[in-house]
């Protein structure tokens, strides 16, 4: 009897245990290229980012994983249908993924008032079609850097704010100081070459000229068309006129070459240089403001980043979108911009007093005129040609009418398919 | 006469150590840079003029640098992949390349070409296929595609050891084969002493092959735990900022394994293999 | 006779045998992505969109007639073989002689030019972006010093493949191990008979060293046309194909076309015209081989 007994009572006892622990866990698995496992090495990833998730969501589990050479695992794993449930996106490839159905809409867990609240070029950069299809994970400005000391040496007090400015600063600080015949210090340094970086930095001097490359509704290029040839042809000249910008290009991995080595006085770059280049306050004593717009008091500037996207073949899908939530929560919001800079969320960015805190306060401002490249499901040819058309003009002594000719045939020719 | 003979020796010998040292220098010249950065503060590793010298020296960098990436626990996964591998490609190649080198066989020469031929596609148009291939067979995310493919022999070794197995006199094979010797015996006594050096030049670079590898792994693994060294490496360099202190000191790191095993192998390649003893 | 051609059928039977690791992992491993391959070649396949056709020719024709950058590609990778695969060889060959003796200190200076062989790809092609910058690199800095005003090198459009020869040439370390293995295999007693005839250094070396080490020169010639046609990594890491495509080598435009442009279709019709020139180069050569390869085995 006894025995009986004890064998009911343990049979009961699995059973309201199993209950427990019988619910099924589910991994939700994320890829990036950033290295969150450095930038929160302090605490560790897993405590700092996927712990108080876990916390709220006992049957979830977050698998993150960093991925070194992005542009080819990441094609590769999608062409073989074996992708994670939630990827990183270079928020220009948004569109491209989301039209050949790579992406799964996130509407269903981000409520309208949430996506609101996202700066609205990083929201341009979020969605498609009317659709959100991913979650802010950074987002960056352009920021003009310039070093103080250079320009107190030239007897330069303030930094350019217009076109014309940036010229006639920039001759005053491209020296050479021992009349050796080189060039030891030039005015400017500017992107050149074959990357994504210089098609970044670049299109914004069109824009700053108020020209555009494609129309605004898609249907056409105009990159070609006198504003931004005019802008083009700026760029030239800053290097083959004007010679205060060198010809040796910025390499994708940073450009600390150039800027940080104080042989350039001033640098277009991003706000994600604000908190890295910290450390080289001390031999390098920087500022940064607004990139000066062609004519004296307009500006723009140009926005890019990197967010969180769901995949649609994804087989967690109702798990992964818990964990979409949690990416857009204040939290996690406030947990990466601690590392990259600019909060996604406006009211986040305020609670953080980003816009009053230099350098913060310059990169918000430039959010605020803020546009990110074309959208459109062929950005990649439009990239190509584009940045072919820049390496030409630039650098490949080519009129930029011709140059820009080119881009705007190979631009409409792949336009005209979709 | 013998005087001038020592003389003239000696002359050659102070040229020699002359021009081999300038070269170095300049062979050197990156890794020296390499070496400096990786004892630099980050705020002075893009100083002009540059500095050769680091000031001050910073040798906490290689021990911070290892802890970043997790060195011990990468190089876990780099030895297991790096000595399977090996030991498959020593294996299967130098068994290949002697059926490529000592036997006579219908479709020989075809079926060479196409060996040599797989090595002129380039891997990028063959790797998503290939991917899908070892996805249904459902070896993705383990070390499987890596270390398997190489016990099945690999066109690059096979055709070098080919190579040297045709400079062996075919004397020696044919008094064995008289004598009744099997052909796996002629390739265990004969073959392959006479092959030292080519079979440790072969695993020198299978060695170093494996323990660079960045692409294989990167497609193939999904997981970080899995990641070998290689793959590592990339903790420092981040989307927008690369940590050059910590990326040269663990790249110096790294090599050095590669450099023991190189001088190590060293012995293999003695001067001058006489033939003398080989008769009967 | 009959007992010759049994002994011919058992080393035929043998050869199999000892070749059918490689056969078997051919059919595994190689032949289904070969056939994927070219089969793509004749579709418009392009990544992640479905609807996948065959169009026949039409990449072929494409490349061959309206693509202005194939040409231009494969001209900056025939111009980068042509230089880089016969001085490698040379400067490798040069090497190996210096370091084929019993000097003392020679396995170091051995470890020394194998020293970037041996080097992870990434940390070093970035470093060698910074040795090549026009102004404050290292080598330019270096020329100044001895009054040599350096070029653009990778930001000149004229010096750019040249500075990607160089760095090729940095990297003969390989090349030399292997012409060392070979030349370790030249029997003693042919030079010791030589210098009885009174042959000097170079009469030594065209008539015993060079045909004594000919399979591997040969070796080297042959790897070095494939590896130089499918040039790739450096250009992806350091240029981008720039400045003005000037280092748009083949391998990295296919890599734009498939991956960048995700035209994958169109980049494998690439890959199979890049097969064709390598093959028909390969096939030429091993035709030329009889004139100056020699294999002691087969006793020529």
């Amino acid at each position: 009897m006894k025995r009986l007994i004890s064998l009911v009572v343990g049979i009961l006892f699995m059973c309201t245990f199993s209950s427990l622990f019988g619910a099924e866990v589910t991994t939700v698995t994320i890829w990036t290229p950033h290295d969150f496992d450095v930038r929160y090495k302090d605490k560790g990833v897993y405590e700092t980012l996927w712990r108080p998730f876990e916390e709220e969501h006992p049957n979830i589990k977050i698998q993150w994983t960093r991925v070194p050479d992005w542009e080819q695992k990441f094609r590769i794993a999608a062409a073989a249908g074996q992708l994670p449930d939630i990827f990183a996106v270079d928020g220009i490839n948004v569109p491209a993924y989301a039209t050949r159905g790579l992406l799964e809409p996130l509407d269903r867990w981000v409520p309208k008032e949430v996506q609101r609240d996202y700066w609205r070029p990083a929201l341009e950069e979020m969605t498609w079609d009317g659709k959100l299809y991913a979650v802010g994970l950074e987002t960056n400005a352009h920021l003009l850097y310039y070093n103080t000391a250079l320009f107190k040496n030239a007897g330069i007090s303030k930094p350019p704010t217009s076109w014309e400015e940036l010229v006639s600063i920039g001759q005053k600080l491209t020296q050479d100081f021992n009349g050796d015949g080189k060039i030891d210090q030039f005015g400017l340094s500017i992107p050149l070459g074959r990357n994504e970086y210089v098609m970044w930095i670049l299109s914004a001097f069109i824009w700053a000229n108020k020209g555009d490359i494609i129309s605004p509704d898609g249907t056409r290029a105009v990159c070609n068309e006198p504003k931004a040839v005019e802008a083009v042809q700026f760029l030239s000249d800053l290097v083959n006129k004007y010679k205060i910008v060198p010809k040796a290009g910025q390499i994708q991995a940073g450009p600390e070459g150039a800027f940080i080595g104080q042989k350039v006085a001033m640098e277009y770059g991003g706000t994600f240089n604000l908190g890295p280049w910290q450390k080289y306050l001390k031999t390098v004593p920087w500022k940064v403001t607004f990139t000066p717009g062609a004519v004296k008091g307009t500006r723009v500037s140009g926005v890019g980043g990197w967010h969180f996207a769901m995949w649609s073949g994804s087989k967690n899908k109702e798990a992964a979108g818990e964990v979409i939530k949690y990416l857009t929560s204040p939290y996690m919001i406030k947990t990466l911009a601690s590392s990259y800079g600019i909060a996604l969320r406006m009211s986040i960015s305020k609670e953080m007093k980003q816009d009053s805190t230099y350098p913060w306060s310059v990169g918000i401002a430039q959010m605020k005129v803020g546009r990110p490249r074309p959208r459109h499901p062929e950005y990649p040819t439009i990239t190509d040609a584009m940045q072919q058309a820049f390496d030409n003009a630039i650098l490949g002594g080519i009129p930029p009418k011709q140059a820009l000719d080119e881009a705007a045939r190979r631009i409409n020719e792949v336009l005209k398919k979709k | 006469m013998k005087m001038r003979k020592s003389q003239f020796n000696l002359l050659t010998k102070i040229f020699f150590y002359i021009v081999l040292s300038g070269l170095s220098i300049g062979f050197l010249i990156p890794f020296l840079w390499m070496i400096s950065t990786a004892l630099k503060k980050p705020e002075y590793v893009w100083v002009f003029p540059p500095q050769w010298i680091p000031n001050p020296v910073v040798w906490k960098n290689f021990p911070e640098a290892l802890k970043i990436m997790n060195f011990s626990f990468h190089l876990r996964n780099t030895l297991i992949i790096t000595s399977l591998t090996m030991l498959g490609t020593l294996l299967s190649s130098s068994l290949v390349a002697y059926g490529f080198a000592m036997f006579r066989f219908k479709f020989r020469e075809v079926l060479f070409m196409l060996l040599l031929s797989t090595m002129m596609l380039p891997s990028q148009v063959t790797i998503i296929p290939l991917f899908i291939v070892f996805t249904s067979l459902r070896w993705v995310n383990t070390f499987k595609p890596l270390i398997i493919p190489s016990f099945f022999g690999s066109p690059f070794f096979i055709f070098l050891l080919r190579q040297f197995f045709l400079t062996i006199p075919r004397e020696l094979n044919e008094a064995a084969i008289i004598d009744g010797a099997g052909y796996f015996t002629i390739y265990r006594k004969i073959i392959l002493p006479l092959s030292k050096p080519a079979i440790a030049s072969v695993a020198i670079f299978q060695f170093m092959g494996a323990w660079n590898d960045f692409f294989g792994p990167l497609v193939y693994l999904n997981q970080m735990e899995k990641y070998p060294l290689s793959l590592a490496l990339y903790a420092f360099r981040g989307v927008y900022s690369t940590d050059w202190h910590y990326l040269m000191a663990a790249s110096v790191v790294i090599t050095l394994p590669c450099l023991i095993v190189f001088f190590l192998a060293q012995r293999y390649f003695i001067q001058g293999i006489t033939l003398t003893g080989m008769k009967g | 006779m009959e007992r010759k051609s049994r002994l011919a059928q058992r080393e035929a039977k043998y050869g199999y045998l000892f070749i059918s690791p490689w056969l078997l992992g051919f059919l595994m491993f190689v032949i289904i992505p070969i056939i994927a391959s070219l089969y793509l070649s004749f579709t418009n396949y392009e990544l992640f969109k479905p609807g996948t056709s065959w169009i026949g020719f039409k990449n072929y024709i494409e490349l061959l007639t309206q693509d202005r950058l194939f040409w231009l590609s494969l001209y900056n990778t025939v111009y980068y073989t042509v230089f880089s695969v016969p001085l490698g060889i040379g400067v490798a060959l040069i090497l190996a002689l210096l370091l084929n003796r019993k000097l003392y200190g020679v396995t170091i200076y051995r470890t020394i030019f194998y020293l970037p062989s041996v080097t992870s790809g990434v940390a070093l092609s970035l470093l060698w972006v910074w040795l090549f910058n026009p102004t404050y690199g290292l080598i330019n800095v270096l020329l100044g010093k001895i009054g040599i005003q350096g070029p653009g090198w990778i930001s000149d459009p004229k010096w750019a493949k040249p500075a990607f020869i160089l760095m090729s040439l940095w990297g003969v370390g390989g090349t030399m191990v292997i012409l060392l293995a070979g030349l370790q295999g030249v029997p003693e007693q042919l030079y010791e008979a030589a210098e009885l005839d009174g042959a000097n250094w170079w009469q030594k070396f065209r008539h015993v060293t060079f045909p004594m080490i000919s399979p591997v020169i040969f070796f080297n010639l042959i790897m070095g046309i494939i590896g130089a046609f499918q040039y790739f990594t450096q250009a992806y890491v350091m240029t981008g194909g720039g400045p003005v495509d000037s280092t748009l080598f083949y391998v990295l435009y296919l890599f734009r076309q498939g991956f960048l442009l995700l035209r994958m279709g169109y980049a494998s019709a690439m890959a199979w015209l890049l097969f064709i020139v390598i093959l028909l180069l390969t096939i030429i050569q091993f035709k030329l081989a009889s004139y100056w390869v020699y294999y002691e085995a087969e006793g020529r």
